[in-house]
C-alpha cells in the first residue's frame, strides 16, 4: 500500500559545518490494515518521515509509492489528492484545533474542502463522524477549550477521518494525554482499524504503546531504521543493542518485578 | 518506621461566588523515612496543590481550610512564616512541574546551582562555585553545561539540573512533580535512576507525583491514587492491582497494563 525507498532528508547547516541528515536512507513498506508502530527517541527522524510522506517536506533523495503510484514527485497542486487518502493526527489537539471555532465547524471544514457536498449532507456527515469517534452529537456546539485532552483528540481524529482516508498517520497521538485517555484513544484507533479498515502508522517514543496494539514495528535511530518486524520478534529477539536499551527503558506494569531487565 | 510526613484531613479551597470550591477535599497521606511514594491521579485531582501546601507555597488565592501537615514531628501549619521558610530546601524540596519554567531563564545553569549551594547550604560563593561542576557531573551533565542557559538545554537535561539543585541540598523530603513528563522513555528511565539516589540517603524520603502510573516506576514502595481532591486508594506497589477498589484506580491499572511491555520481556 505504502512503500518508501531509500528516503534521505538533509537540512542545510545553519552555519559552517556539515548538513544535518534527518533521514539517512529509510525504507519501509506498509500493508493495508497494518497498525504499524514507528518508534524512536526525540530527534530520531520519525516526524520528518511523516512530513515527507505528506509532501510538506521536500525530499533530498528517495521515492515514495502509495497504492502503486509514485507520490514523491507530485507537484504542489496535486498534493490534495494524496491528502484525501492519507490524513494526519498530531500530538496536542489543544494547540492545533482553532480555539475560536466550535467542534461542528472544525469537523465540517475538511468535509467541505475535500468533498464539497451540500449543506445538509455536511451536517449529516459531521454527526456521523462524531459518532464514529465516540463523541455525543451535542459536542458539535462546544469549543476546544471546553473539552478534555482526550475529547479534543477525538475531535482531531474525526477531522482526519472526514475526507475518508485509507491511511492515518498519528504522530504521538496520546503523549499529551492523561493515562486513561491514552488507552481510550489507542482503543479507538484499533477500533477504526477493525471496523473501517483503516491502516494506521503510529509514530511514538513510547514503546509501551506498541505491544498490545501494533502488528508491525520499526525502530528508528538517528535517521535510520535499526530493526523491523512483528513486535514480539523485534522486542524479544533483536540483537541490536539500541533496541535492547529501549526495551529496558520502557516501563513494565509497576506492580510487577522488573523481570531481571536491570 | 518513623513518619517523616503526615497529612491529615487536608482541604485546600479557592474562593468562589456562592462559597469556596475545594480541589483538595480531605487528603490523608503519610510518608515514612526511607520510603518512596508514587502519588498519581489525573490533572486537576489535587496532587500538585497538596505538594505546594506542604511547601507552604500555595498560589494566591488558594487557602487551607482544614487539616494538619506534620513534617518530622513539626506542625507546619502552625509554624511562624520565618521558621517555615527555613525548612525550604534543606528539609523539604519540591521540583516543580515543567523544567523550562522552573529554572530562571536569565541565569546560567551553573550560577543557579551555585546560588542554591550558597543560600541553601551557607557555602561561600567561591566554594560553591568550585562544587558546582561536581554536582552537574553527579546528574550526568557535562561540567561545561554550567555556562549554558536553560533554553540551550534539552528537557531531559533541564530536569537533571532540577534534580541537581535538589540533591545539592540533601533534603529530608524530596517531592518531584511530573519529573519525567514530556521526556522520551530512555531519558525518563535515567531521571528515575537519579531520583533513586534520594532513596539511598538514610532518613530521607521521596514522593514522585505524576498523572502517569507508569512514571512512578519500580522506584515506589507504595502508590497513592488521587481523584477529585481525595486519596481514593493507597497500597504497596506490588499489591496495587489486588487492593485498589476505586473505579479510577482500576482505570489507571488497566491503562498501565495495556500501555506497558509485558513483564517477562527482556
Amino acid at each position: 500500500m505504502l512503500r518508501i525507498e531509500n528516503l534521505v532528508k538533509r537540512y542545510p547547516a545553519a552555519g559552517p559545518g556539515q548538513d544535518k541528515e534527518a533521514l539517512a536512507g529509510v525504507s519501509l513498506a506498509l500493508e493495508k490494515g497494518d497498525f504499524f508502530g514507528l518508534v524512536g527517541q526525540s530527534g530520531a527522524g520519525k516526524s520528518t518521515l511523516a512530513r515527507c510522506l505528506l509532501g510538506i517536506e521536500r525530499l533530498t533523495a528517495g521515492r515514495i509509492w502509495y497504492g502503486g503510484r509514485e507520490i514523491s514527485a507530485l507537484p504542489a497542486g496535486r498534493r490534495p489528492e494524496v491528502w484525501r487518502r492519507i490524513q494526519m493526527v498530531w500530538q496536542d489537539p489543544h494547540v492545533y484545533l482553532n480555539p475560536h471555532w466550535r467542534v461542528g465547524r472544525l469537523v465540517a471544514e475538511p468535509i467541505k474542502n475535500f468533498l464539497a457536498p451540500g449543506k445538509a449532507a455536511v451536517q449529516a456527515r459531521v454527526a456521523e463522524l462524531l459518532d464514529r469517534v465516540g463523541l455525543p452529537a451535542e459536542t458539535a456546539r462546544a469549543r476546544p477549550h471546553q473539552l478534555s485532552g482526550g475529547q479534543a483528540q477525538r475531535v482531531a481524529i474525526a477531522r482526519a477521518l472526514a475526507p475518508g482516508p485509507e491511511l492515518l498517520i498519528c504522530d504521538e497521538p496520546v503523549a499529551a494525554l492523561d493515562l486513561p485517555w491514552q488507552l481510550q484513544i489507542m482503543n479507538l484507533l484499533q477500533d477504526l482499524r477493525g471496523r473501517a479498515g483503516l491502516t494506521i502508522l503510529l509514530i511514538t517514543h513510547d514503546l509501551g504503546l506498541t505491544w498490545h496494539f501494533c502488528n508491525r514495528l520499526a525502530v528508528m535511530r538517528e535517521g535510520r531504521i535499526v530493526a523491523q518486524g512483528r513486535p514480539a520478534q523485534v522486542l524479544a529477539h533483536s540483537p541490536e543493542p539500541y533496541v535492547r536499551r529501549l526495551v529496558e527503558s520502557t516501563p513494565r506494569p509497576v506492580w510487577t518485578a522488573r523481570g531481571g531487565c536491570g | 518506621m518513623v513518619k517523616l510526613l503526615e497529612i491529615t484531613g487536608l482541604r485546600i479551597g479557592f474562593p468562589a461566588r456562592g462559597g469556596p470550591v475545594w480541589p483538595v477535599d480531605g487528603v490523608d497521606l503519610d510518608l515514612d523515612q526511607g520510603e518512596v511514594l508514587g502519588l498519581v491521579g489525573q490533572s486537576g485531582s489535587g496532587k500538585s496543590l497538596t505538594a505546594l501546601a506542604v511547601m507552604g507555597l500555595l498560589p494566591r488565592p488558594a487557602f487551607i481550610g482544614q487539616g494538619r501537615i506534620r513534617l518530622a514531628g513539626q506542625d507546619l501549619l502552625n509554624l511562624a512564616p520565618a521558621r517555615r521558610r527555613r525548612l525550604l530546601g534543606r528539609t523539604m524540596f519540591l521540583t516543580f512541574q515543567g523544567s523550562a519554567s522552573a529554572l530562571n531563564p536569565t541565569m546560567t545553569v551553573g550560577r543557579q546551582v551555585t546560588e542554591t549551594l550558597v543560600l541553601g547550604r551557607g557555602l561561600t560563593w567561591p566554594r560553591a562555585w568550585r562544587q558546582t561542576p561536581e554536582l552537574l557531573e553527579m546528574v550526568s551533565l557535562e561540567p561545561d553545561s554550567a555556562a549554558a542557559y536553560p533554553f540551550q538545554l534539552s528537557g531531559g537535561m533541564r530536569q537533571r539540573v532540577l534534580i541537581a539543585l535538589a540533591l545539592a541540598l540533601e533534603p529530608l523530603l524530596l517531592m518531584a512533580d511530573e519529573p519525567t513528563t514530556g521526556l522520551d522513555m530512555v531519558t525518563q528511565r535515567s531521571v528515575l535512576d537519579l531520583l533513586a539516589r534520594q532513596k539511598n540517603r538514610p532518613g530521607a524520603a521521596l514522593m514522585i507525583i505524576s498523572h502517569d502510573l507508569r512514571a512512578v516506576g519500580h522506584l515506589a514502595d507504595r502508590v497513592a491514587v488521587m481523584h477529585q481532591g481525595r486519596v481514593v486508594d493507597n497500597a504497596p506497589r506490588k499489591d496495587l492491582p489486588r487492593l485498589a477498589v476505586h473505579p479510577h484506580s482500576r482505570e489507571l491499572i488497566t491503562a498501565g497494563r495495556m500501555l506497558s511491555l509485558p513483564e517477562g520481556l527482556c
